[in-house]
């Protein structure tokens, strides 16, 4: 017990030795970190201005060029500012790179948006009553859709987007299936079709 | 995963084997799922005790059907009374868009496994839940086409008060870094700062005294060592009137010096023996008290 203490004793005492030894130049590492952190947290924030900026202006209509590794909010907004101008192919760009990096939310809104933009084109040739120019951009649509709701199953806008887009088109299973997994959902085995618009009595 | 118990329970009619092997599916709820909702579901496959589950023949997660993805499978092993118990907890994904309230037929899929007979497969049958429309058949007529469809919503903001809080806690921090730094290397305004001689003298004495060790002539030679570090050199009586022109701080103290000093110079050139230990003790430890006040006030 006395040896124990004895120890324990021995051991506190090297201690506090280590401790007055390395008290000045410990103090210093931490002075010198919280600075470096400090500095760090002052650069995100002045970022996030920044970005906040840039969303500010494109939900007001004005255009500003984003990075396609910046901040997913950013990226999103811009996304939508495309999306809501038809601008697919630009939108689609950037929601692959949104695919490639932000979080599963930022991801399915991303996709969703862009199925937004699919499905007002599809709306466009469908009033002009050219039903089969509308065809793919509902597929598509439905396609972007599907992978909103993959990202984020509790998507319910994605969910009664879908419902619109597949009243559009249906999709027809082309044979009946009886096995399971070993079937695949290739797109190419389902047929699908638009309903003509109503013309009016002859 | 919750599953109701209460869910459609499907026994394998296994001709040959039947009481070897079953398969029980359970789900969560057999009805109600929307597009895009997911199904858990439970297969419970029960299987003579040396059987072995070839894990290759389960079902992959991906695509199943043009409107259904398997999304999740998880394999849990028991054994029950001398049989075997796989328990697949497996999700599926609706993608299926209703018309009206349906039911949509879930494949089955085959298990193998190998016994002592040999290998044989275990067919988990199709089953049925029910999908529900997300909205009517005939909707109201809207001016736009496009006014059928959600709207896109408005686009999030980027979250800037916690890296500008997280700043300032973090600079406030530096900031009490920097004051330790000064405070260690006595920069100003901690230059001035001195040891406290009298005060860890004060805390020795009176430990000394509660552990009950503490003779009078070993605690008027601390007091002594004490007094020699705040001089520099060694303090003797004849040397207090200078102290006390340097230290005006201990001015008020006088005559508890010379007391002290009388003190110890009877106790250890006088020969005096018999003097009364606790009542100078006393004293002494009450003249340091009051030397350590004196000494953090000035």
């Amino acid at each position: 017990m006395t040896a124990f203490a004895t120890r324990i004793a021995i051991l506190r005492n090297k201690t506090r030795a280590l401790w007055r030894e390395t008290k000045s130049s410990f103090l210093i590492a931490i002075f010198l970190a919280l600075i470096l952190t400090t500095a760090a947290l002052l650069a995100e924030w002045r970022g996030a201005v920044d970005a906040n900026d840039a969303i500010e202006a494109l939900r007001e209509g004005r255009d500003v060029a984003v990075e396609a590794n910046g901040w997913p909010e950013t990226i999103l907004a811009r996304v939508a500012f495309l999306a809501a101008r038809s601008e697919i192919d630009r939108a689609r760009a950037l929601v692959e790179a949104l695919d490639r990096s932000a979080s599963i939310e930022a991801r399915a809104r991303g996709h969703y948006l862009l199925a937004n933009a699919l499905l007002r084109k599809a709306f466009d040739h469908i009033e002009r009553s050219e039903l089969e120019a509308a065809n793919p951009f509902v597929n598509l649509a439905k396609r972007e859709y599907r992978r909103a709701l993959q990202l984020a199953p509790d998507y319910w806008d994605a969910k009664f987007n879908l419902d619109v887009a597949a009243r559009i088109v249906r999709d027809f299973p082309d044979f009946e299936r009886n096995s399971g997994d070993e079937l695949s959902a290739d797109p190419k085995k389902l047929w699908t079709d638009i309903p003509g618009k109503p013309k009016g009595l002859p | 995963m919750r599953i109701a118990c209460l869910a459609l329970v499907l026994a394998a009619t296994l001709p040959a084997c039947a009481q070897e092997t079953t398969v029980r599916i359970r789900s969560a709820r057999p009805f109600g799922y929307f597009v895009g909702d997911l199904i858990h579901a439970r297969v419970d496959v029960s299987a003579p005790a040396d059987a072995v589950l070839s894990r290759a023949s389960l079902p992959n997660p991906g695509p199943l059907t043009g409107s259904l993805d398997l999304r999740d499978v998880k394999l849990s092993e028991t054994s029950e009374n001398g049989a075997h118990l796989w328990r697949l907890d497996l999700t599926y994904q609706n993608f299926y868009v209703a018309l009206d309230a349906r039911d949509i037929e879930i494949p089955g899929f085959e298990l193998s496994i190998s016994t002592a007979t040999g290998a044989r497969t275990i067919a988990v049958p199709a089953w049925r839940i029910g999908v529900s429309p997300l909205r009517e058949v005939a909707p109201r007529k809207q001016e736009q086409a496009s006014d059928y469809l959600r709207p896109d919503g408005s686009s999030a903001f980027v979250n800037e008060a916690t890296p500008l809080n997280l700043a300032f806690a973090s600079g406030a921090a530096a900031l009490l870094a920097l004051l330790l730094v000064a405070r260690d290397r006595a920069w100003p305004p901690f230059q001035q700062r001195k040891a406290r001689i009298f005060s860890a003298l004060a805390r020795e004495i009176s430990t000394r005294r509660s552990a009950d060790d503490a003779t009078l002539a070993a605690t008027i030679q601390s007091v002594h060592r004490g007094l020699d570090r705040a001089n520099g050199p060694i303090l003797l009586s004849g040397d207090l009137p200078e102290f006390l022109r340097r230290h005006p701080e201990f001015k008020p103290l006088r005559s508890d010096f010379e007391q002290f000093f009388e003190t110890s110079k009877r106790l250890f050139f006088g020969g005096e023996s018999s003097m009364d230990d606790d009542c100078a003790a006393e004293q002494l430890a009450q003249f340091v008290s009051k030397l350590a006040r004196q000494e953090r006030s000035g």
